[in-house]
């Protein structure tokens, strides 16, 4: 265990599926050689096969604090990257004769590809987004999968890195971690992921995906920090609650859960009798107490929708956005870096 | 500007005819400015030493500078966006919100951080290959991707004897400015006004063609712009998402509704689909798409069956109670009840005082207490005597039909949903409805939003914080109308100002309000042709016309051919266009816009327009489908490489600015390249031996002090980007303490009120400084009059073609099947992958697609075709055919196919984009005109393009 | 094993499996076994590999020289594959490794313990010519000393590979990894990982035990 650990709280009700997330840290982290298919933070519509595809059935993670065997996703099911062929459409001459694909195979499977497609029947339809970055668990699989000792999880933080002078790309980690948030560098022959944005957090700048999140859906923090929204959406309020609580790791990323509108009977009016995303969906993703947060929420919706006044609630709306940050709420702009 | 006058008021307005511009009525400002925002302290910070790996990563976010930007696109609701721009070796590395909005009330939350994924990655999307490096023209056919590199003398100078051939031999009219979604109103609005006007061009004014026109918020309001702050659903209690889609759509906005909902109002989405902003919301009501007049009818015909209006509203606000004749369906004038009566005084009836005529000045009823029931005798001036009611009865007999056991099979809304809807809106404490550009984009769109400004009237929810139907929304910094006028000389601009005077006062004493006189001036302005309606102008220039030559076909409701209407409605003058029909356009300038792909149906104009024109200029920094088939492109400095400020809207309401950054190959701003095509024409005129041109008005012109003028005899040199920007701000008046040099260090800064723009004005509210915005306030609290015929909001049309159509009342009409007689209905809506196009084909957002267009689509109508997910289909109708993925999806309404906007014609095989099948057919309705607020003006009352209707088929490919 | 003497042999030759001097090195068959799957070392490499075969390579013909200053090991086994690319994420490539105890008696099978290190030579077929140094101290420990004084090559052809791995006898180094003279004894072993069955690391074919390793005095034997 570390001294202190950082997290995430994904508030589910809040998430655009705007991927601009996904964006801040593709320009901030994975723009290098060899890191063009990755995508440390993702967004995901559910249900869905998500990314990389099928991920929620390739194993890994503990069971009952047994490690599990996982499989290894390809590049193809995290989507690859793809290169298209502007040159060839604009500037070589075809006319119409040549228009802007992928370049080589046509893909197949992409980062995002089951976007806004859902399940259920209309129109009692359902779905929502749900983001990913890595867990930095507490009983991190990826950690105890290495056997090169390559993988760190910090003590001041509990942010878990991989030591790329270490790591041999074995890809252990990836198949030891259920979430498969791992990617491999074809070209640095390591393994990488989502560093929470350490060199950021160092500075007590909050990481690109939390500050740059317009849905303002990322709460980030310290868990013990009764301030901070983490401890307080977590611990006190109970409202957030881990992906995939079964895979054993102790994620350190909470959801709050989604609140959907009611569903329709065959006479097209409202049917009160189960909800639109069917309790035993969510109950597969989050664990049983998904059930209980989403319970406490509605709660205290009902309370505001009545004309009260909820604490919760007010945390969640976040009047100031830096108070959604713990502290790590520095402008980075502040920052001037000399030359050395 | 000395103290001693900057308090006055001076008042212009442009004359009728003549041959200039339209000028803002300004107020120059105080010299005093507030303090400049004290910019945090940078703490310098020393990157560690190389000790192992982590330092990589600690090297990669670390940055040389930082500049102010944005993206000086229209993203329109969801504009604008303050960046800083990280630079590190000279190159823009990456972007991140500056995030510094202060909060406005302590009770609602604040606007940070903003952003989207475009945005997050325009520094990725300006070194892509789609960029433009070097002008360049073209080596083959139109349209071959085979082209030169030419020099920027070169093009200029070919572009510049087009332009005077065209102007000398042609008239200057023919040179046409196609203006897109690059127009900043800032240098680049700058450098257009004054090219155009100075050489008397045509621009096309493309609000009404692109779907924007809000036409049944035009015929109700008077005009289309008010729209509230994002911050104010906070004090909603009901939110009604219809017609929009604000989660995919206006991404740096949502959180506020989402905010409000936390808070304790009661998000509704009505949508065919199950949309995402359908996701999340309280209640998801599904619609038949194009049928929620219907819906809102119904909604009208619960709320007066159950009693639930607000009277004292509707006898205020609406015209209600005014009287109409039963014989001739129009409203009663006093040219019926007297010799030489006018035709825009309209009456009421009220139990003391009988039939009275309408307060015009002000909404207050003093002591008048209108009926909104009965059936009144009245003597005409010849001596007949007929009946007359007020508005209220006949909606009260025209919703009488939508019973919701009835509506039901109209829209689809189960009849107890209907009810209850229609009570909630009538009992909400604060109810609003979200609505974006979407219903203009359906034929009978105008129906949709009358029924729908209705119910929420009905209900009294309009000025109250949190409330109201809204229209179009658009917030700018007022100083470009005066700036564009200052490049007159001095005497030039004491003439016109005297020329307008009289005419205003005129107007001042019959009781319009300043908002009226705006208005006014730009119907003047677009009389004149210095901007005419894009959507008749492609009709009628660019043969789109001929796709509605079915629409008899398809529109059951229609009573003649659209073309005869057309004639009539040229012939009356209610609508028209430039060039005159017959005068061919010769030049057209691409100006930041995409018209090929823009315009639905157009493989009509590479067939009847390309071939009349000699020289196509696209001017963009990145290649687009319009720019594939033009003669020249020209490269255009992207957004972190200009200086520049930009608007806004009011649910964001802070101007947005930028600094350059960086350069790129040859590409060079827009004031720059216009301002040296400025001087080529000058200067090729003088080699030539080329003096002046007559402008349409018969007015002689000189080439001679063509660029003198243009840059206001040097002040404003081709690389004077930021003079003019600054210029800009000190001309505006809505910006008071705001200075260029603060606001560019700042990248923000909150308006302090709507100003005098005619795109701003109708907002009708005040700005404060520490408050959300609710639109139309002036209205409904200061009782201000609407800028109608009857100076209410107006659901009565009596104009030829509303009562020939059955449209004087709001009625639900069934979608035409545009297309021809096919199962499924193509619509659309606006992407949230891409602002227009500018990011359709930017890697990173294809590689969150699918790398491919596609097209959503229910799992019942894929099924029954035997089309999978992930298939490329064939989708056609009488007109054409593309191809495209199918996704299917269960959150899509079977019967209805949704491709989304923006995709280029060259991302689809064959180039064929998927606008080739939409017909577009012109709504006869559309073309009225004459009444007082029926009469074409900027930005509105224009017919439009429409794409929602669109019928097809779909096949396995 | 004895480790000829070659004459002046250029280290181009040294690193040629086809080149002369190996023509007359008589290649000594050596069986391979898999490691333990309980002696993986973290539960989830065990997990794993609980029901997957470990050690596709069954056996390696080996034979080294030497010219007086350079080492050369020579391996050569059956192999349906050719494994050189890291490819796509699941894809590992074939490898090769040659390890010699730095303090006598070290343990082989938990590559070295504390205080006992191993001194390993790599080559992988994805970087062919370079290869790796490695020293360890027990399971989990290795550490990578250079990637400039090992070199390797190797050859794919008809369902066999031929693979050379070098390293001057004597080193500079600051750490201490393993010195050697003509004339010295040692002992080796030797390890094959099959990339198409996934195994690096811990999981690989080894040649279970220690061998002797003799290297021939310079100032006699052969000559090319």
């Amino acid at each position: 265990m570390s001294k202190r650990q950082v997290a995430m709280v994904f508030d589910l009700n809040k998430c655009l599926g705007c991927q601009t997330c996904t964006i801040a840290c593709k320009r901030l982290w994975t723009r290098e050689e060899g890191m063009d298919y990755m995508w440390w933070a993702t967004v995901n519509t559910q249900p869905g096969r998500g990314t990389p595809r099928d991920w929620e059935q390739s194993g890994g993670g503990f069971k009952d604090g047994v490690a599990q065997a996982g499989k290894l996703p390809t590049r193809q099911d995290f989507g690859d990257a793809w290169k298209f062929n502007h040159e060839e459409v604009f500037f070589e001459g075809k006319g119409q004769s040549a228009h802007l694909q992928v370049v080589g195979e046509q893909p197949e499977w992409g980062p995002n590809w089951d976007e806004d497609q859902g399940a259920g029947e209309y129109p009692n339809a359902y779905y929502f987004y749900l983001p990913r970055i890595c867990n930095h668990c507490t009983h991190p699989a990826c950690l105890e999968a290495c056997p090169r000792k390559a993988i760190v999880k910090r003590e001041e933080d509990g942010i878990v890195l991989i030591d790329e002078d270490r790591c041999r790309g074995y890809r252990f980690c990836m198949e030891a971690c259920p979430y498969k948030k791992i990617y491999f560098n074809h070209v640095k022959k390591v393994s990488q992921k989502c560093i929470f944005c350490f060199p950021r957090v160092e500075q007590g700048v909050a990481p690109a995906c939390a500050r740059m999140c317009p849905g303002r859906v990322r709460f980030v923090g310290y868990k013990d920090d009764q301030n901070g929204p983490i401890w307080k959406l977590v611990e006190k309020y109970k409202v957030a609650i881990p992906l995939h609580p079964e895979f054993g790791t102790e994620p350190n990323v909470f959801y709050v859960p989604p609140v959907a509108p009611p569903r329709y009977d065959a006479e097209g009016n409202i049917d009160e009798s189960k909800p639109r995303i069917p309790d035993e969906y969510l109950v597969s993703l989050f664990g049983p107490k998904v059930l209980d947060a989403l319970a406490i929420l509605k709660a205290e919706m009902a309370k505001t929708r009545a004309g009260g006044k909820s604490e919760m609630l007010d945390v969640l709306i976040a009047y100031q956005w830096k108070s959604m940050f713990g502290g790590l709420d520095r402008d980075p702009a502040t920052i001037e870096w000399t030359k050395s | 500007m000395a103290a001693g006058i900057s308090r006055r008021k001076f008042l212009v307005g442009a004359a009728a005819g003549a041959t200039i511009v339209a000028i803002a009525y300004w107020r120059l400002r105080p010299v005093e400015r507030g303090a400049p925002a004290a910019a945090p302290t940078p703490t310098t910070q020393a990157p560690p030493a190389y000790g192992d790996w982590r330092d990589v990563y600690r090297e990669r976010w670390a940055w040389d500078r930082i500049v102010k930007s944005t993206h000086f696109v229209n993203c329109w609701y969801q504009s604008h966006c303050a960046w800083n721009v990280y630079v590190k070796d000279g190159v823009v590395w990456r972007e991140e919100q500056v995030a510094a909005y202060p909060q406005v009330r302590d009770d609602v939350p604040d606007f940070n951080p903003r952003g989207c994924q475009k945005g997050a990655c325009f520094s990725e999307r300006m070194y892509d290959p789609a960029r433009l490096r070097y002008p360049m023209k073209r080596a083959g056919e139109r349209g071959s991707g085979k082209w030169q590199r030419i020099s920027w003398e070169e093009a200029l100078t070919g572009i510049a004897d087009s332009v005077l051939d065209t102007i000398t031999k042609e008239g200057s009219d023919r040179v046409v400015w196609d203006l897109g979604p690059l127009y900043t109103m800032g240098t680049f609005g700058a450098a257009h006004q004054r090219f155009s006007f100075l050489l008397d061009c045509t621009s096309l004014d493309m609000n009404t063609e692109i779907g924007d026109g809000h036409r049944g918020v035009g015929e109700t309001f008077g005009k289309i712009v008010f729209e509230r702050s994002a911050d104010d659903y906070f004090f909603s209690d009901l939110i009604l998402i219809w017609g929009g889609n604000p989660i995919a759509t206006q991404i740096p906005n949502a959180h506020f509704l989402l905010e409000a909902r936390y808070k304790g109002a009661q998000i509704v989405t009505i949508a065919p689909d199950l949309s995402p902003s359908s996701i999340h919301a309280d209640l998801w009501v599904p619609v038949k798409p194009g049928c929620d007049a219907a819906l809102g009818l119904s909604m009208a015909n619960v709320i007066l069956g159950e009693k639930l209006y607000d009277a004292a509203f509707l006898r205020e606000q609406t015209d209600l109670p005014l009287l109409v004749r039963e014989d001739t369906r129009r409203y009663l004038r006093s040219s019926d009840l007297r010799e030489g009566g006018s035709e825009e005084e309209l009456y009421l009836h009220d139990p003391k005082r009988g039939i009275v005529p309408v307060p015009k000045k002000e909404l207050r009823l003093g002591d008048l207490e209108p009926s909104l029931e009965g059936r009144f005798e009245v003597g005409l001036a010849d001596g007949r005597k007929v009946a007359v009611r007020p508005v209220f009865e006949l909606l009260r007999e025209r919703v009488a039909a939508y019973a919701p056991e009835q509506a039901t099979a109209q829209c689809g809304t189960p009849p107890e949903m209907i009810r209850s809807l229609a009570r909630r809106i009538a009992k909400a404490k604060s109810a609003c409805t979200v609505t974006t550009s979407n219903f203009g984009k359906y034929y009978h769109g105008n129906l949709t939003e009358r029924a729908m400004a209705l119910v929420l009237a009905l209900g009294g929810q309009y000025g109250k914080k949190g409330s109201g139907f809204v229209g179009f929304p658009f917030l700018v910094q007022d100083g470009l109308e005066k700036t564009t006028f200052q490049s007159f000389d001095l005497p030039d601009r004491l003439k016109i100002l005297a020329s307008m005077l009289p005419k205003r006062l005129e107007l001042q004493l019959e009781g319009y309000t300043e908002e009226m006189l705006v208005y006014e001036r730009s119907r003047n302005m677009y009389q004149s042709g210095m901007a005419t309606s894009g959507a008749l102008f492609w009709y009628v220039h660019g043969g789109l016309l001929k796709a509605s030559e079915k629409l008899e076909e398809w529109d059951p409701y229609l009573k003649r051919p659209v073309k005869d209407v057309l004639a009539e409605s040229f012939e009356k003058g209610w609508q028209h266009v430039w060039p005159k029909p017959g005068n061919d356009p010769r030049v057209l300038f691409v100006y930041g816009s995409n018209p090929l792909r823009r315009i639905r149906c157009y493989p009509l104009l590479l067939e009847n327009l390309w071939p009349k024109l000699n020289t196509i200029v696209t001017l963009d920094w990145r290649m687009t489908s319009t720019g594939q088939f033009s003669d020249y492109v020209l490269p255009v400095s992207a957004w972190y490489e200009r200086t520049e400020h930009k608007w806004v809207t009011p649910l964001m309401p802070f101007i947005h600015a930028g600094e350059k950054a960086t350069t790129y190959y040859e590409a060079k701003s827009d004031w720059e390249i216009i301002s040296l095509l400025a001087q080529a024409v000058h200067r090729r005129a003088g080699e030539r031996g080329i003096t002046g041109f007559t402008d349409r008005f018969g007015k002689s012109r000189q080439f001679g002090d063509l660029y003198d003028r243009f840059s206001q005899h040097g002040e404003f040199g081709p690389t004077d980007d930021e003079k003019v920007a600054r210029t800009l701000l000190e001309n505006a008046s809505n910006l008071e303490g705001v200075s260029w040099d603060e606001l560019k260090k700042t990248g923000f800064a909150r308006f302090t009120s709507v100003g005098s723009s005619i795109v701003s004005i109708g907002n009708a509210t005040t700005i404060e400084p520490n408050d959300t915005i609710t639109p139309l306030t002036k209205h409904v609290i200061e009782k201000e009059p609407y800028p109608t015929l009857s100076r209410r909001m107006q659901f009565y049309l009596d104009q030829d073609l509303y009562l020939e159509m059955d449209e004087a009342l709001p009625i639900h009409k069934d979608p035409p099947i545009a297309g021809g007689n096919y199962p499924l209905m193509l619509t659309g809506g606006h992407t949230r992958w891409s602002i227009h196009s500018a990011w359709r084909d930017d890697a990173l957002m294809l590689q969150q697609q699918r790398g491919v267009p596609v097209m959503y689509m229910s799992i019942e109508d894929a099924g029954a075709r035997g089309i999978t997910d992930g298939e490329t289909v064939k989708v056609f109708n009488d007109l054409a055919s593309f191809q495209v993925m199918a996704k299917t999806t269960p959150a899509v309404r079977p019967g209805q196919l949704i491709l989304y906007h923006a995709w280029e014609n060259f991302q689809f095989a064959g180039g064929k984009g998927f606008q080739n099948l939409i017909p577009s057919p012109l709504n006869p309705v559309e073309l009225a005109g004459g009444q007082f607020h029926l009469r074409p003006m900027s930005i509105c009352m224009q017919p439009s393009h429409t794409d929602r209707d669109t019928r097809v088929e779909v096949a396995r490919a | 094993m004895l480790v000829n003497f070659v004459r002046g042999a250029p280290v181009e030759w040294l690193l040629d499996p086809d080149a002369e001097p190996w023509r007359k090195v008589s290649l000594e068959r050596v069986a391979l076994v898999g490691t333990p799957v309980g002696l993986q070392p973290t539960p989830a490499i065990r997990a794993a590999w609980a029901n997957k075969h470990i050690g596709a390579v069954s056996e390696v013909q080996v034979g080294a020289v030497h010219n007086g200053e350079v080492i050369a090991f020579r391996l050569d086994w059956q192999d349906g594959s050719e494994n050189r690319e890291l490819g796509d994420t699941t894809a590992f490539p074939d490898a090769a490794a040659v390890m010699i105890p730095v303090v006598a008696g070290a343990p082989l099978i938990t590559m070295g313990a504390p205080n006992q290190p191993v001194n390993t030579w790599y080559w992988r077929g994805d970087s062919d010519t370079q290869g790796r140094q490695v020293l360890s101290e027990g399971i989990g420990t290795t550490r990578t000393v250079d990637q400039t004084l090992v070199r390797g090559h190797g050859i794919w052809k008809d369902g066999r590979w031929k693979v050379v791995i070098a390293r001057p006898m004597k080193v500079t180094s600051a750490e201490k990894v393993v010195q050697l003279a003509p004339g010295e004894k040692t002992q080796f072993a030797v390890a094959v990982w099959e990339g198409s069955n996934s195994e690096r690391g811990g999981v690989k074919a080894f040649s279970g035990s220690w061998r002797d390793l003799v290297l021939a005095p310079a100032a006699d034997g052969g000559k090319v």
